[in-house]
C-alpha cells in the first residue's frame, strides 16, 4: 500500500524554484510502478486531483499543487538496466533519478546492480574505450529525469545535441485511471491526423491537435503534435497532463574531453558580436554557446563574497563588461579553434588574457560554478522576498527567436525593460538566440510591470517566429502563452485529447490548460 | 631577475573517499598542483616585471611534470622536473638537500626561492625552512602578501595573533602560508604556451648528489609503523522548521557525547 501523509502549510510540496506557492491535503508517495498505479486507480475512482512532483526544480510552477493532492515520485529513483539497440546504448531508469546520478553511475562504469535490457549490452559498455554518458545538460543536474521528459527540458547543450525528446526512447507511462502503458518509439503511430492506442482494457483515439509546433527554434511549448506522430511525442513535453512516467529509456552518447573557454569582454555589445562570429564560422563548432551581460558579472561578483557555493569561482577581471562562454571538443584540433577564439575576441576588445581556458573536471566545474550561480543568486533572492510579499514569483524569460530576428528582440528587450524601469540581468543560451531576461524584483508593483512587459515580450517573440518558452515548459505561470503561440483552436484541440486519456481532469490540473470550473 | 618557485603534485583530497572499513580509497584519485604551491606560483607571477623570469620546480615521479605544466599554464616561463628512482621514500630533510642541490647548480642567483608553506598531502610544513637553512639564506614564513620595493622586495607574514612586515633580501626564501579558496583558471594564452611544453629533466646525478644522499638511504626519519585511527561516528538527520527547537537539539546531542 502505498504512503499517503499530510501536508502542512510551508510544505515543500507546495512549491518549486518559481517561488509559486500551491496548496494540498496529502502527499501519495508510491515506491515503485505498482504502488503508483495502485494510487493513480484508487484516486481516479475518488476523483481526487493529483498533481505530479519530483525534485521540484521547475521554474514554471508545474508541479505546484493548486488543490487535492501531490503525487511525489521522490522514492522511485535509480538506474535499472542497460540496453542496446541500433541507434546505440540507452539506459533505463526510474522518474526521479537524476541527471547527475545517472551520468555519475555510467561514469564510474559501476553496472554491477543493473539488469541487461538487451543481452550483453552491460558487458559491451564496460568494454568501451570511454564512458557514455547522457548528453543533455538541463542545467540543473539534480532535477529528474521524468520531469526533464515531461517539460522536454534541454540547457546549453541544445545547440549540439538537440531537446530532450530526441533522446528519449522508451516510455512507460501511468494513464490517470492506473492503467500502464509501455511504448517504444515506433511501436505506435498515428494514422495520419487520428492516433489510436491500448491501454489495459481501454482503446483511447483522438484527433491529433494540428497547431504548428514551431522546429525552426528552440521550445517547450507542449507536446509536438504532426501527422504520423510517434505516441512517445504525446507524453514528451505535456507536463503530466496525459500521465506518469513510470519508467523511461533515454539514450546514451560516447562521452569526449573537451576545454572551456570564457572569453571576457569590454561590453555587451562586443559579446554579442563575439557570439555572432563564433556562430558564422564553420570551424569552431562549439558544444554550446552562452552569453553573460555586464549586470550578470556584477552579480557574480557580488555573491562570492557571500554565497558558500559561489567560493570557488575565480576573481573576474575587473575591466570584464560582459562574457561568451563556449565548450570546445579536446579532439587534437582544439588549439586552432583556441586560436580562431582569441582572433574573435581580440576583434571586439579583449585578447587571450582575458579568456580562461580550463580543462579537467576541476576547471570546468568551477567554470560551470560561475554560469549557474547567476540563476541560482536570483532563485534565492526571490524567496527571499516571499515573507513580505508572498504572492510574488520569479520573472525571467525563456524564448528563444530565429537566428535572423535576435538582434531584434534582444533590442526589443532592453527597450521595454528600460522604459518599465525595471533592473534586470540577461545570460544564457545565445547559441539558441535564447537568453534568459531575469527581472530584479524589488516590490510588488516591480511584479506587475514586469508580468506586463514578459507578455510584450511573448507576443513579440511570437510575432518574430519564436517560441515564448524555449526550455522551461509552460507549467501554471505560461499557460496564456499557449493561447498566443496556438490560439484557440489550438488549446481546444489539446483539451479534446485531454477530455479523452483524462476524462475526469484529475491529473497535473492546471499544467498547460487553465482549468474550466 | 630570476623567482624560482618550489612547487609539489599531490593527490587531489576532495576526490579521496573512505571505504567501508574506514580506510581511505586512494585508487583512481587525480594528481593536481598543491593549493599552497598554486597560492605560491600566482603572487610570484603577480610582481614579475617584463624581463623576469618565473621557473616553477618540482622533485617527483615524472606524471609530476602535469603539475609542470599547469604551472606554465597560469604563467610560469620554464620549468624543471627533478625525478629519479632513488629520490623514492624521501623525507623532508632529504627532500630539501635534493633541492637545494638542484639550486646551487642551476638557480644560485636566483632573486627569490617560493614555496607554498606546506603541502595538503603531508602538512609537515618543514621544507622551505631546512631548504634555507641548507642554502644559508633568510627565510620568511606565513607570507601572505608579498610586494617590491626598489630593488628589493617586502613581505607581510601573518602569524595569527600579529602580523609583521619585512623587507625581503635578494635570494631569500619566501614561504606562502595559506592557499586561494577561490583558485585560478588558466588562460588562453597560457594554455597555448603549455601545450608544446616540456619540462628539463634532471636525476641525480644531475644535481650532483650521491646516493646516500637522497631518497629513503638520504632521510633521516624512519616510519615505524602506521595504523588507522577508526572514529565511531552516529549521523542524525532531523527535519524541523524551528530555529530555536532545533537549536535545543543540537545542544543536547552535543551535551551527550
Amino acid at each position: 500500500m502505498f504512503d499517503r501523509r499530510q501536508i502542512r502549510q510551508g510544505s515543500k510540496y507546495l512549491t518549486d524554484e518559481s517561488k509559486m506557492t500551491g496548496r494540498a491535503d496529502y502527499v501519495v508517495l508510491p515506491n515503485d510502478e505498482a504502488e503508483l498505479r495502485e494510487a493513480m486507480r484508487i484516486n481516479h475512482s475518488k476523483g481526487n486531483r493529483m498533481t505530479v512532483s519530483a525534485m521540484r526544480t521547475g521554474v514554471c510552477g508545474g508541479c505546484v499543487p493548486t488543490d487535492g493532492y501531490v503525487l511525489s515520485l521522490e522514492r522511485m529513483t535509480g538506474v535499472i538496466g542497460i540496453g542496446r539497440d541500433e541507434r546505440g546504448y540507452f539506459v533505463r531508469v526510474l522518474p526521479c533519478t537524476t541527471v547527475r546520478e545517472m551520468n555519475s553511475l555510467l561514469e564510474r562504469r559501476d553496472f554491477d546492480d543493473l539488469a541487461d535490457i538487451t543481452p550483453g549490452a552491460i558487458e559491451s559498455l564496460r568494454s568501451e574505450l570511454v564512458p557514455w554518458l547522457y548528453p543533455i545538460d538541463p542545467t540543473e543536474l539534480d532535477g529528474s529525469i521524468g520531469g526533464n521528459i515531461a517539460c522536454n527540458s534541454s540547457g546549453p547543450r541544445t545547440f549540439k545535441y538537440g531537446p530532450t525528446r530526441d533522446w528519449v526512447r522508451r516510455l512507460y507511462m501511468v494513464l490517470p485511471d492506473g492503467q500502464g502503458l509501455d511504448i517504444t518509439r515506433g511501436d505506435i503511430c498515428a494514422d495520419g491526423w487520428r492516433m489510436t492506442f491500448p491501454a489495459g482494457r481501454e482503446l483511447y483515439s483522438f484527433d491529433v491537435p494540428r497547431y504548428t509546433y514551431n522546429d525552426n527554434v528552440k521550445s517547450a511549448m507542449g507536446p509536438r503534435f504532426g501527422k504520423d506522430m510517434d505516441l512517445v511525442d504525446l507524453f514528451v513535453g505535456s507536463e503530466g497532463i496525459f500521465g506518469i512516467i513510470a519508467e523511461a529509456d533515454v539514450y546514451l552518447a560516447p562521452w569526449h574531453p573537451t576545454v572551456s573557454l570564457i572569453a571576457f569582454l569590454p561590453s555587451d555589445a562586443d559579446a554579442l558580436g563575439m557570439i555572432r562570429d563564433i556562430r558564422a564560422d564553420d570551424g569552431i563548432g562549439p558544444e554550446f554557446l552562452e552569453y553573460m551581460d555586464g549586470g550578470s558579472l556584477d552579480l557574480i561578483r557580488r555573491v562570492r563574497t557571500d554565497d558558500p557555493a559561489a567560493i570557488r569561482i575565480p576573481d573576474l577581471p575587473d575591466c570584464a563588461g560582459a562574457a561568451v562562454f563556449l565548450d570546445v571538443a579536446a579532439d587534437g584540433t582544439e588549439d586552432s579553434r583556441i586560436e580562431a577564439v582569441c582572433r574573435m575576441a581580440e576583434a571586439h576588445g579583449g585578447d587571450a588574457s582575458m579568456i580562461w581556458c580550463g580543462r579537467g573536471r576541476e576547471d570546468q566545474g568551477r567554470m560551470r560554478d560561475m554560469r549557474h550561480a547567476i540563476p541560482r543568486s536570483i532563485f534565492e533572492y526571490v524567496a527571499s522576498l516571499k515573507g513580505t510579499m508572498p504572492g510574488i514569483h520569479k520573472m525571467g524569460t525563456d524564448m528563444a527567436v530565429p537566428d535572423d530576428r535576435a538582434d531584434e528582440m534582444m533590442s526589443f528587450y532592453r527597450k521595454k525593460l528600460e522604459e518599465a524601469g525595471l533592473e534586470y540581468v540577461v545570460f544564457g543560451h545565445l547559441g539558441n538566440n535564447h537568453p534568459h531576461v531575469e527581472i530584479i524584483l524589488k516590490s510588488m508593483d516591480d511584479f506587475e510591470k514586469a508580468k506586463a512587459v514578459y507578455a510584450e515580450f511573448a507576443r513579440k517573440a511570437v510575432e518574430l517566429g519564436g517560441s515564448p518558452s524555449a526550455e522551461h515548459g509552460i507549467g501554471k505561470i505560461k499557460r496564456e502563452y499557449m493561447r498566443m503561440m496556438y490560439g484557440d483552436e489550438g488549446i481546444e484541440e489539446l483539451r479534446c485529447v485531454k477530455s479523452v486519456i483524462d476524462p475526469k481532469g484529475i491529473l497535473c490540473p492546471g499544467n498547460i490548460l487553465e482549468e474550466r470550473r | 631577475m630570476r623567482f624560482v618557485v618550489f612547487v609539489k603534485q599531490v593527490p587531489d583530497t576532495m576526490s579521496v573517499t573512505v571505504d567501508e572499513d574506514g580506510s581511505l580509497v586512494r585508487a583512481g584519485v587525480p594528481s593536481i598542483l598543491d593549493p599552497y604551491s598554486e597560492l605560491a606560483l600566482l603572487r610570484t607571477l603577480r610582481i614579475r616585471g617584463d624581463d623576469d623570469e618565473v621557473v616553477a620546480v618540482t622533485m617527483g615521479p615524472m606524471q609530476a611534470a602535469d603539475a609542470l605544466r599547469r604551472c606554465i599554464e597560469l604563467g610560469a616561463d620554464d620549468s624543471f622536473l627533478i625525478s629519479d628512482r632513488d629520490f623514492a621514500g624521501a623525507d623532508t630533510w632529504a627532500t630539501s638537500r635534493t633541492l637545494a642541490a638542484y639550486a646551487g647548480r642551476y638557480a644560485c642567483d636566483a632573486c627569490l626561492y617560493v614555496f607554498g608553506g606546506r603541502a595538503i598531502d603531508g602538512e609537515t610544513g618543514q621544507v622551505p625552512f631546512e631548504f634555507a637553512a641548507l642554502m644559508d639564506v633568510q627565510q620568511f614564513a606565513y607570507v601572505t602578501e608579498l610586494s617590491r620595493e626598489g630593488d628589493g622586495f617586502v613581505a607581510v607574514q601573518d602569524y595569527g595573533t600579529f602580523t609583521r612586515t619585512a623587507r625581503v633580501p635578494k635570494g631569500s626564501v619566501v614561504a606562502f602560508g595559506n592557499v586561494d579558496p577561490n583558485g585560478s583558471i588558466p588562460n588562453a594564452d597560457g594554455y597555448l604556451r603549455a601545450r608544446g611544453h616540456e619540462p628539463h629533466i634532471l636525476n641525480r646525478i644531475d644535481v650532483g648528489l650521491g646516493l646516500y644522499s637522497v631518497g629513503l638511504k638520504g632521510s633521516l626519519t624512519r616510519i615505524a609503523s602506521t595504523r588507522t585511527v577508526q572514529s565511531a561516528r552516529r549521523n542524525m538527520m532531523v527535519e524541523i522548521t524551528d530555529p530555536s527547537k532545533a537549536a535545543d537539539i543540537i545542544i543536547r546531542e552535543a551535551g551527550s557525547r
